[in-house]
């Protein structure tokens, strides 16, 4: 056989490349594998009710992003159905368990200041009373509202605060920290498109931070040496400091060293979102570092004294956006400021279940004779073919492509469509067998081609088709077959669909070809 | 080793016995399918220990202990060292308790509205520039509103009880007489609920730590509703596929009798899968759900093989062409036996169920593939082969 003459086939060739892009798949991403693997924590949330995937898909993202903001990025939450959610762990342990239990029993705690005194808080609020309505136009602009009711004892409270503060802000916070200073790069500062001096940033944002007696302090990175002395001299009354990731880690040392607890934002977060509002100058509107998400003005007629339960906050999307983009915007918006207002709730009421755990030595283990399964397997096939076939020509391709098939589907799986757990261990072993029956059928199309002796050319490219006729239907009815349990949201199994899925792919349109181009090779000398 | 030629027999017609033999004897062990975890709900622990235990002194206790009746152990001893795993069923005070207290949030939700709307009606009838037609609206919706609220109040509150009752048996008294508005009771009943889950599994562990050294464990939990969705998503999933890969075979063959023949034999394949897993008590879960619908692709493999060859080929007499591929068939069914047997054997030393329901299933459906291919599916295509072929005779 010419082996030289193989290399140039076109088929032999896809091949070759789709190994070499595996290789590199795997080289970058690293394969990852389930919480069967690497051990973990697997919390079951049942919701109170079931919802629809838009809701679904708000809850999942809430909770990630409530986890994540406690530094524990590694979480992952999956929906399952309409009305579960599993957040898994992977590495977790008891404690870490107790942590995300907390944080998902329990909600943020909204504030909303005027002028330093607290207005109106998360406590206020009447139940189910936070709505947001649709955008609504006004010539070109869209404007977006969220109303809210809060209980009488609140109403007489924000009336006698707000009264005669027409036009000033309500610094709208999500956790604000007590006793705390900021310590920003000045760059991160002045980063906003507009005019304001550096001291006038910071009195700024100090004045926002405000909250009846308690003060966030601000003070500028670049200049730490100068400052601090001033700033160990606060710890007696300030015990938390945020700086941005990005901060020098000296003076993340500092800091520490002052028996401050340090809190890490990102860059994003620490750059105040200043605007120039007309003629009254330069405006706050949030800033990430402390938490405070947005700051709305009050209309002059809620500052009147009245007794008022019922409010609306209310704004138009950026003028300068397309009114697509408008629309999309307001409706972001509106959203924002009713999980503001709700202290960052979820949707619907949750019901934790009880967690599985998994040890990481056990989930080692299985790793470990899933691979051996996998590869005892794939030899006891060999040997039965071995002995039907008895050639070793025949023989060795079959191996070759069985292991091509699987590593080539672990690859793809494992690094950028998934993890590796169980199922898809599972659906890669068994649909080596189907790869096998594959070639085998290959392989008794192109003997029984042979025996017919004339024209034999013709008769290897006709065995060919007829036996690839035959593959592809199967192929096409195994995917059908295992495509309603890949949407199912089933994640127990739905690796088990997916590698099934992925393993015929790669059989049918490269290794497989392969194999009959090989075969045709083989058999034309 | 050669097989004779069994389409040669005068009466090949009489193979169909056989598989129809097995459907029934698969039609009477299906009832027998157990149930499994995910499908059924409940709790269950996988225990690795060097001690060796009294097995029905725990089973008791663990009865006794946690209130429930059904409680499986099985005991190997294998490379891993010795695993346990216990299977406890859904306790029935905590799966009431979950019930309970959707109905409660579902009260909660109608109390909040109602007090919401008293407000809303209220602030808006002192409202300055109210015509009296307004009044008279806002006027009659408070009314109804207020008439409503003392029973749906006096529901939530007997929700409540009946989620504490729930409770009660595992953290002991719960005090509401404290949770006087609804956001205060809320939270009471989510921390008792979390506390009692926790308290069940911190007593599941106890009363095993006090019959044997647990060295490493874990636990997994299947939630009554957890496991209604299960259930429901598996027979929608198993549906689908079976009409789309049905769909499929008629677009393939766009013949009616080759189309029936294979699905005829596909659906065979899974009965007697159905009916092995009756025998061996191997249960339906996930993951043997999962097996069954690779069983599909399966045993449309060979039947396809088969259809193919004695219908589209020219060579020989349908009869021997129907022989060939029964050996390619056949070969084809022993690799994958051979492949799922090499998993079975595996899973049985290393407990591994995933593997093992997977493995089980796939080897009783690939046994059943082998008679219902070349017993079913070949009998009907050869005959409806010899029917047409008279035909055009004629």
């Amino acid at each position: 056989m010419k082996y030289k003459a193989l290399l140039r086939e076109p088929r032999i060739i896809v091949l070759l490349a789709v190994i070499a892009i595996a290789c590199i798949l795997v080289i970058n991403f690293g394969l990852h594998f389930g919480l069967e693997f690497e051990g973990g924590i697997r919390i079951p949330i049942s919701l109170e009710k079931s919802v629809n995937p838009l809701v679904m898909n708000d809850i999942i993202n809430t909770i990630k992003l409530r986890v994540t903001k406690y530094g524990m990025s590694q979480v992952n939450v999956k929906g399952i159905g309409n009305s579960e959610v599993y957040v898994e762990l992977p590495h977790g342990d008891a404690r870490q368990l107790d942590e995300i239990e907390n944080i998902l029993k329990q909600q943020g705690k909204f504030e909303g200041i005027v002028d330093g005194k607290v207005a109106v808080t998360g406590a206020d609020m009447m139940p189910g009373s936070i709505q947001e309505s649709q955008p609504t136009t006004q010539g070109n602009d869209v404007k977006w509202a969220v109303s809210f009711a809060i209980n009488q004892d609140a109403a007489r409270r924000f009336a006698i605060v707000v009264y005669g503060k027409a036009n000033y802000p309500v610094y709208m916070f999500l956790d604000r920290y007590e006793d705390s200073i900021v310590v920003i790069k000045r760059s991160d500062l002045l980063s906003t498109n507009t005019s304001i001096s550096e001291s006038e940033a910071v009195r700024l944002l100090e004045k926002a931070g405000m909250k009846e007696n308690d003060s966030i302090k601000v003070f500028i990175e670049d200049d730490f040496s100068l400052i601090n002395q001033t700033i160990a001299s606060l710890n007696s009354t300030k015990k938390i400091a945020i700086l941005s990731q990005a901060a020098d880690p000296s003076v993340v040392k500092a800091l520490q060293s002052m028996n401050y607890q340090v809190i890490n934002k990102t860059p994003d977060e620490m750059k105040p979102n200043f605007y120039v509002a007309g003629d009254e100058g330069v405006k706050l509107n949030g800033w990430g570092a402390i938490n405070l998400l947005s700051a709305p003005v009050l209309s002059t007629d809620i500052t009147q004294g009245r007794v008022n339960q019922f409010y609306e906050v209310n704004g138009f999307a950026p003028s300068a956006l397309s009114f697509d983009k408008k629309q999309a915007a307001a409706i972001q918006e509106s959203k924002k400021l009713k999980s503001i207002l709700t202290g960052g709730a979820l949707p619907v009421r949750i019901m934790l279940g009880t967690p599985t755990t998994i040890p990481a030595p056990l989930g080692e283990e299985f790793l470990k004779y899933s691979a051996i399964g996998a590869l005892a397997s794939a030899s006891a096939v060999s040997f039965i073919i071995f002995l039907r076939y008895k050639k070793l020509s025949i023989v060795l391709p079959i191996i070759a492509t069985i292991l091509l098939e699987m590593s080539l589907t672990l690859s793809v799986v494992g690094t950028v469509l998934g993890t590796i757990d169980l199922g898809v261990m599972a659906g890669v072993i068994g649909a080596t067998g189907a790869g096998v029956n594959d070639q085998i059928i290959i392989t008794d199309e192109m003997l029984g081609g042979r025996k017919e002796g004339e024209k034999e050319e013709r008769q290897i490219k006709a065995s060919i088709a007829r036996a690839f006729f035959i593959v592809l239907t199967v192929a096409s009815i195994s995917i059908v077959a295992m495509i309603p349990l890949l949407f199912s949201g089933l994640v127990e199994i739905m690796g088990y669909a997916l590698s099934v899925i992925i393993e015929v792919i790669i059989g049918v349109t490269i290794t497989r070809p392969a194999f009959g181009a090989f075969m045709e090779k083989m058999f034309e000398k | 080793m050669e097989i004779p030629n069994i389409y040669k027999f005068k009466n090949y017609k009489l193979l169909i016995i056989i598989p129809t033999l097995l459907i029934l004897v698969s039609l009477y062990f299906i009832p027998k399918i157990p149930t499994g975890l995910d499908l059924r709900g409940g709790t269950l622990l996988t225990i690795s220990t060097n001690s060796s235990f009294d097995e029905n002194a725990l089973q008791d206790s663990l009865t006794k202990e946690l209130g429930v009746r059904d409680v499986s152990i099985s005991n190997v001893q294998g490379p891993l060292g010795r695993t346990v795993e216990i299977e406890i069923e859904q306790n029935e005070r905590i799966a009431a308790g979950e019930k309970d207290m959707r109905g409660f949030y579902a009260s909660v939700e109608t109390v909040n509205g109602l007090e919401y709307d008293i407000s809303r009606f209220t602030a808006d009838l002192e409202r300055a520039n109210i015509t009296q037609a307004e009044k008279d609206d806002d006027q009659k919706s408070l009314n109804d509103a207020q008439a409503k609220l003392p029973a749906s109040q006096k529901e939530m509150y007997s929700l409540a009880d009946s989620v504490i009752a729930d409770y009660e048996f595992f953290v002991g008294k719960v005090d509401r007489s404290n949770a006087t508005d609804t956001t205060t009771l809320e939270s009471l009943l989510a921390n008792t609920s979390i506390n009692a889950k926790q308290k069940y599994q911190d007593k599941i562990l106890s009363v095993i730590t006090s019959h044997m050294t647990v060295e490493q464990f874990s636990l997994q939990d299947v939630s009554p509703s957890l496991s209604e969705f299960f259930v429901s998503k598996t027979q929608e999933v198993v549906i689908y596929s079976f009409v789309l890969a049905a769909i499929v075979v008629v677009i393939i063959f766009r013949s009616f009798i080759p189309s029936v023949a294979v699905i005829a034999g596909a659906l065979t394949d899974i009965i007697i899968a159905l009916g092995g897993m009756g025998l061996f008590q191997i249960p339906l879960s996930l993951q043997s759900i999962a097996a069954l619908l690779m069983l599909i692709g399966f045993s449309l493999d060979t039947d396809i093989l088969l259809t193919t060859r004695v219908m589209r080929r020219t060579e020989g007499t349908p009869h021997e062409r129907a022989y060939d591929a029964m050996k390619t068939g056949v070969m084809m069914a022993l690799v994958s036996i051979i492949g799922f047997s090499v998993l079975f054997m595996l899973s049985l030393a290393t407990q591994i169920s995933t593997y093992y329901q997977i493995s089980a299933v796939a080897i009783c459906g690939l046994v059943g593939d082998i008679f219902a291919t070349w017993c079913t599916n070949a009998v009907i295509i050869l005959w409806h082969v010899e029917r047409t072929t008279k035909g055009a005779k004629k």
